[in-house]
């Protein structure tokens, strides 16, 4: 696993730069809170995932980052409308720090009662599918 | 069974909820091989903590057992507050911007 960014700097602008796009690799866009989880959680799907390109943000940042980065799954802890209209696959994950989970697949809408690692990856796989799909 | 490795620093990884406890604990076990990384469910944490005998824990409730037994700990979002406890190396400070590098870097050295 690649040492996790300090990311003090959560460069918004780096989804712009071309030498960072990787073409063809899904995208995986973090925003959800607390901060030490969202990099966890990116650190480990990166590296059990290596076919995606992973991105945090902070929350605040969501729906500019979705025009940016064209995410194929947000994982998130509060969904906005904009990204219920333009992301297939998202995660609400424990809003409102509460134990369950919201998980947008498509058209279907699944709820999660302490939501586990292996579901994450599991909805990451699908977000793939899909996006392979189009 | 559980085999305690001879002169590696124990972790044991107690916070909740589920996904970010075992999103964590895989994190320090890849980024920190050296160290010997283990988790439990709150209600478990004081049994593991007899059982392991921990150099660090991370928890989100604290326990007495934890407090009067374990050196370091890591008060990880406790009872969901935005901040984190640290008492480590006999010093108490609270902060409130926890990054995984932060939480990664107290793994890796002793205090």
């Amino acid at each position: 696993m690649p040492e996790p960014p300090d990311n003090r700097r959560e460069d918004l602008a780096a989804g712009n730069d071309p030498a960072r796009r990787q073409r063809g690799r899904s995208r995986v866009l973090m925003t959800n809170e607390p901060r030490a989880y969202r990099e966890g959680i990116a650190a480990v799907i990166g590296q059990l995932r290596p076919t995606v390109e992973v991105e945090t943000v902070e929350p605040s940042a969501l729906d500019y980052s979705i025009k940016r980065f064209s995410p194929d799954i947000v994982i998130c802890s509060k969904a906005t409308e904009v990204l219920k209209g333009k992301v297939r696959v998202w995660v609400e994950l424990y809003p409102e720090n509460g134990v369950l989970s919201v998980a947008s697949i498509g058209d279907r809408r699944m709820e999660y009662t302490e939501i586990q690692l292996p579901d994450l990856l599991s909805i990451v796989g699908k977000a793939e599918e899909l996006a392979k799909a189009n | 069974m559980h085999h305690l490795r001879v002169g590696a620093r124990r972790i044991l990884w107690a916070n909740e909820l589920a996904s970010y406890r075992q999103t964590i604990a895989i994190a320090s076990r890849d980024l920190r091989p050296h160290v010997e990384v283990s988790e439990a469910e709150s209600e478990a944490l004081d049994g593991e903590v007899a059982r392991l005998r921990p150099d660090l824990v991370i928890y989100s409730r604290v326990t007495h057992t934890v407090r009067q037994r374990v050196a370091n700990w890591v008060g990880l979002y406790p009872d969901r507050k935005p901040y984190s406890t640290f008492y480590i190396g006999g010093e108490r400070k609270a902060k409130r911007d926890i990054h995984l590098s932060d939480l990664l870097a107290l793994c890796a050295s002793p205090p």
